[in-house]
């Protein structure tokens, strides 16, 4: 299994994707707080004293494209190449397969996360004050990014499902990049049926991983319900990664 | 153990298209064994099954005596279909991954292999830049790297010039003899496949239909009998022949042809016994039958 996951990483940092993405990824968080400032500036922002921490809570997640692209043709491009035949043949079981590749992408979203919030924090300093630093307040951000962590993670998941049931990378790609949203718009759509046919409000779409996340930023760390977004995230990441091995488990490769 | 791959009544179908029928295979240790058959005859399913890429509808697969087929996969190495390589890698990246996916850290065995397979001098051009042949041979070094001691081989001189054909055909019977290497090569180039293989199975339309070693296979083909006459005759002359010279196997070829299989008898003689019994003999002669002709007959043709 660590042979896998080596080998995995080794030819994610190889891939010219990975490369790309990086740079790119890089420019929109290093450009991040230089907008946010340039824009409050010129008389734009939220009207409230931003602060380093305010810049770190509001972190913007855009870089989740750059994840659909890079995790897209990392996983795509097995089937594409037929490399997948090279892994399948050896003596690993499906699953082995399947879990390295899903680590792999976890492990490549942690990195994005992690480094977008150091990238902005850093940046935020040179613009404003770091603010209040109470207890309080580091909890609260502590927990308002793990949300959204456990949130990307669930996103994260369904990519590298997406990617081991549709396969071919050009197909994986546009699926990755605008699936979500247009799930999220349909459950809304459905949200709006289901109301007028039951009688009453029903919301579920709010439970879907990118609609929840979009919902928990708007709202903001001082009224933002982390306990359904956290539960919304484990169930996704979870769900996303058994019904991906399911499936590969079954079907043959070709 | 000497059965490297062992296949009872394998059945493979995708829906209701039936792709292998009951394929009973025997893989020996030593075998060059040359996998013949038509497109479509079943040949890559049944290796993708040995391969672990699809599993059997129906049947019991077993690599090294051993029904653990995962455990076993550890001493195989497969190129199935074309070169499944990393285009933006070079040959030795590439190799590279097959070395961390097998837990070996010795480089010097990436230059082995591409010295073994002739690439050693390739540097940093990425694969992408490669001709068939030479991906053809990087995939042949990947399937190498971990020392395998059964290679399976789909079409791997599919697309070759004749120089890739043949040294690629150097490569595998150094690998057999030298290296003491098992090998399952299917390829449609029969020609080229009966100066490699030692034993044979011809599978069509999903069935395997005849299995046979090099000898029986030289036996087999000492001779046929071709006489040409007109296509009305060509019962006649069947019985003519069953009759006088005791002969079994015939087949009906294009228009005129009636070829005679396993017949030693003089063209003179039977040209004046089917005469005689007023068959318009056109042409009479002896040819040798080669591997592509074995086919061809054990799949083709209309039997008397």
């Amino acid at each position: 299994m660590l042979n896998l996951i080596r080998a995995d990483i080794y030819k994610l940092l190889k891939s010219t994707s990975f490369r790309v993405c990086g740079v790119l990824f890089l420019l929109l968080m290093g450009s991040e707080n230089f907008l946010y400032h340039l824009v409050e500036k010129m008389g734009g922002g939220t009207g409230t004293q931003t602060t380093v921490i305010s810049r770190i809570q509001g972190t913007d997640i855009s870089y989740q494209i750059l994840l659909a692209i890079v995790i897209s043709l990392f996983i795509g491009s097995e089937y594409t190449c037929g490399t997948i035949k090279n892994l399948a043949s050896k003596h690993y079981e499906r699953n082995k397969i399947f879990a390295s590749k899903w680590i792999v992408s976890v492990l490549l979203a942690t990195v994005y996360f992690a480094a977008s919030v150091v990238i902005v924090g850093i940046t935020a300093m040179f613009y404003w004050k770091t603010g209040d630093m109470s207890g309080t307040v580091i909890s609260d951000t502590a927990g308002f990014l793990f949300t959204k962590y456990i949130l990307v993670l669930s996103i994260t998941s369904l990519y590298v499902m997406a990617a081991f049931i549709i396969r071919k990378t050009q197909f994986v790609l546009p699926v990755a990049i605008i699936g979500l949203d247009v799930i999220g718009i349909i459950a809304v759509y459905g949200d709006m049926g289901l109301t007028k046919l039951l009688g009453h409000t029903v919301q579920l779409s709010k439970y879907w991983p990118s609609n929840m996340l979009a919902q928990i930023i708007q709202s903001g760390v001082q009224h933002a319900e982390l306990l359904p977004g956290i539960l919304t995230g484990i169930v996704f990441l979870i769900a996303a990664a058994a019904g991906g091995v399911m499936h590969f488990k079954q079907v043959d490769i070709k | 153990m000497d059965t490297i791959v062992n296949a009872e009544e394998i059945t493979k179908s995708f829906g209701k298209q039936i792709a292998v029928r009951n394929v009973s295979m025997e893989v020996k240790k030593g075998d060059i064994y040359g996998f013949i058959g038509e497109n479509g005859a079943g040949k890559t399913t049944m290796i993708r099954m040995m391969a672990g890429l699809a599993k059997p509808s129906s049947g019991r697969l077993s690599l090294f005596g051993s029904y653990d087929l995962v455990k076993a996969r550890e001493k195989i190495g497969t190129v199935i279909e074309y070169p499944a390589l990393i285009p933006g890698m070079t040959a030795r990246e590439n190799l590279m991954v097959e070395m961390k996916l097998r837990g070996l850290k010795d480089p010097k065995k990436i230059e082995e292999v591409l010295i073994k397979v002739g690439l050693a001098d390739t540097k940093k051009k990425k694969v992408k830049n490669f001709s068939l042949g030479m991906k053809q041979r990087l995939a042949i070094a990947i399937a190498l790297l971990g020392d395998p001691e059964f290679l399976i081989l789909d079409e791997p001189t599919n697309g070759l010039d004749p120089v890739g054909i043949r040294e690629i055909r150097e490569l595998i019977q150094e690998l057999n003899q030298e290296h003491h290497i098992t090998v399952l090569i299917s390829s449609h180039i029969l020609g080229e496949l009966s100066k490699l293989a030692t034993r044979y199975g011809i599978i069509h339309k999903g069935e395997l239909i005849q299995e046979f070693t090099e000898e029986e296979l030289n036996r087999q083909s000492q001779s046929s009998l071709t006489v040409k006459m007109p296509k009305e005759q060509r019962e006649k002359a069947c019985k003519v022949m069953r009759e006088h010279f005791s002969a079994e196997a015939f087949q009906m070829v294009g228009e005129e042809e009636l070829k005679v299989y396993g017949f030693f008898e003089k063209p003179g003689k039977v040209n004046k016994v089917l005469m005689q019994e007023g068959i318009q003999v056109e042409e009479i002669f002896v040819e040798n039958m080669d591997l592509e002709k074995y086919f061809l007959r054990a799949v083709g043709g209309a039997a008397c």
